[in-house]
C-alpha cells in the first residue's frame, strides 16, 4: 500500500499497482523505494482504480502523435461519466494528468475538451471557455474575418 | 518599461486590448500551450472535419480554431501538421472550393513531414456526398505546375479556370508527395503533356480503369500500382484488356468490387496476380 497525501493533507491509501498507471508515482516509488513516507498528490485514484489492470501505454509513447491521426475523439461510456464535471475542474484535471503523467486520463480530458470544441464557431467557442476576442490591429482582424467568411454564409 | 510608462498604461489602457484579468479569468488559461496543442491535433487531424467546400458550408475547423484568439492563432500556425489533413471537394452542382482556403491549408503545412497516407493533404476531386466518400487524390503535391491540367473533368475544369484558385495551385510547393489516387472520371484525364511532379511517386492508386496504361507510364519511379473498381460508383470496365508495363512496379493491388478481376488486366512480366 502507498499512502497518498493531497495539497489539503487529507491521506489516501491506494495499492500501487493502482497508483502506478501515473508515470510520475511510479517513478517517484522507484526512487524513494520501499518506505512509509507518504507521497503527495492530487485526486486521481478513482480514475486509476477503474482503469487498473488495463495495459499502459508504452513509456516512449508519444500521446500528441500516436492515435490523433485517426478519429479519436470517442470516449468511453465510463470515461465520460468521470469526466462530466464543470470547466475549473476539466482543466484542473488534465494538468493533473499531464504532471502526473497518466497518457490515458490527459487523452480522454482532452478529447472532452475537443468535442465541447467541435462544430461551434470561433464566437461560440469564445463563449463556452470565457475567451476574449483579443485580434488587436485592424488588419489582423479583417485578415481573419476574411478567412472565415464563407462560413458566416450559411 | 519605466515607471511613467507603467503608470500611463495602466491608467489608459490601449484602446484594443483587455486586462490581464479578464483574459486570464477564463478556466482554459490555465492549460499551457502544449496541451492546447494536444486538444488542437485531434481536431485537426480529421479530414472529414477539413472539409474545403464552397462558400455558404462550414469553415474547416483549422480556420475556426485560428480565430478565436491570438494565443491559439499563434499555437495553431506553429504547427503545420494541424494544416496538413484537408479534403478539397467539388459538388455535383459544379461549385468550387473556396480557393483561398486551399491556398491557406497549403501554405501553412508546407513543411511538414509526410510520410504516410492519412497525414497528407486530400483533394477530393468530383461529387462530394456524406454517406459515399469522395473519390480522392491524395498528396502533399508539387503543385508549382498548373494543377488544371490534373482536374478530373471538363466541366470542373472549366468551373476552376478562374485566376484565383489557379494561381493558388501554382504557386504553392508541396515537395513531399508520394502518393496519388486518381478517381474515375467522366471525361479520362489526359496526363501526357502535363507537367507535374510524377517521377518522384512512388505509389498510384487509380480508381477506374481508364488511361492505366499511360498513366502508368509516366511514371518511371512506380513501386506500388493499385487498380480499384468499383461498378457501384459507376466504374465501366474496358472493352479490351488492360495492359500496364512498367518495369519497377513490385505491387499491383487490383479491388474489384462485384466483378471478376483477372480478365480484364494483363501483365507480361507479372508471375502471379
Amino acid at each position: 500500500m502507498v499512502t497518498l497525501v493531497t495539497s489539503d493533507n487529507e491521506k489516501f491509501n491506494a495499492e500501487k499497482e493502482v497508483v502506478e498507471r501515473s508515470v510520475l508515482i511510479k517513478n517517484m516509488l522507484e526512487d524513494v523505494g520501499e518506505s512509509d513516507q507518504p507521497i503527495p498528490l492530487p485526486m486521481f485514484l478513482e480514475y486509476c482504480e477503474h482503469h487498473r489492470g488495463e495495459p499502459l501505454p508504452a513509456p516512449d509513447a508519444d500521446t500528441s502523435q500516436d492515435d490523433t491521426r485517426k478519429r479519436t475523439t470517442d470516449i468511453s461510456e465510463w470515461d465520460q461519466k468521470f469526466i462530466t464535471v464543470d470547466q475549473e475542474m476539466l482543466f484542473e484535471i488534465i494538468l493533473a494528468a499531464n504532471y502526473l503523467d497518466i497518457k490515458s486520463l490527459l487523452d480522454v480530458g482532452c478529447k472532452t475538451v475537443a468535442n465541447m470544441i467541435k462544430g461551434k464557431t470561433p464566437e461560440e467557442i469564445r463563449k463556452l471557455f470565457n475567451i476574449v476576442n483579443d485580434f488587436t490591429p485592424r488588419r489582423r482582424c479583417a485578415q481573419i474575418k476574411k478567412e472565415n467568411e464563407w462560413a458566416e454564409d450559411r | 518599461m519605466g515607471i511613467r510608462s507603467l503608470v500611463k498604461s495602466s491608467i489608459f489602457p490601449p484602446k484594443h486590448t483587455h486586462t490581464p484579468i479578464e483574459i486570464f479569468h477564463a478556466p482554459i488559461w490555465k492549460i499551457p500551450n502544449e496541451l492546447v496543442l494536444l486538444i488542437f491535433r485531434k481536431l485537426c487531424y480529421d479530414e472529414d472535419d477539413n472539409t474545403i467546400l464552397a462558400k455558404g458550408q462550414p469553415t474547416p475547423r483549422p480556420l475556426r480554431l485560428s480565430a478565436v484568439c491570438s494565443n491559439w492563432r499563434r499555437i495553431m500556425l506553429n504547427d503545420p501538421t494541424l494544416w496538413s489533413t484537408i479534403s478539397v471537394a467539388f459538388t455535383k452542382a459544379g461549385k468550387k472550393p473556396n480557393g483561398r482556403a486551399i491556398h491557406i491549408f497549403l501554405e501553412r503545412s508546407k513543411n511538414n513531414s509526410i510520410d504516410n497516407l492519412s497525414t497528407i493533404a486530400t483533394f477530393a476531386w468530383g461529387p462530394f456526398q456524406k454517406d459515399h466518400p469522395p473519390p480522392s487524390l491524395s498528396g502533399s503535391c508539387q503543385c508549382s505546375p498548373p494543377m488544371e491540367n490534373a482536374l478530373p473533368h471538363r466541366g470542373f475544369r472549366e468551373n476552376l479556370q478562374t485566376r484565383e484558385t489557379v494561381s493558388n495551385f501554382q504557386v504553392v510547393p508541396m515537395p513531399n508527395l508520394h502518393l496519388v489516387s486518381i478517381a474515375t472520371f467522366q471525361t479520362p484525364i489526359d496526363l501526357h503533356e502535363s507537367d507535374l511532379p510524377w517521377t518522384q511517386l512512388t505509389s498510384l492508386r487509380l480508381q477506374g480503369l481508364h488511361n492505366v496504361p499511360s498513366l502508368v507510364q509516366l511514371r518511371p519511379n512506380l513501386l506500388e500500382l493499385v487498380l480499384a473498381f468499383d461498378s457501384e460508383l459507376g466504374d465501366a470496365l474496358p472493352r479490351s484488356p488492360v495492359v500496364v508495363r512498367h518495369q519497377r512496379v513490385q505491387l499491383l493491388s487490383l479491388r474489384f468490387k462485384k466483378d471478376p478481376s483477372s480478365q480484364y488486366v494483363e501483365e507480361p512480366n507479372m508471375i502471379k496476380l
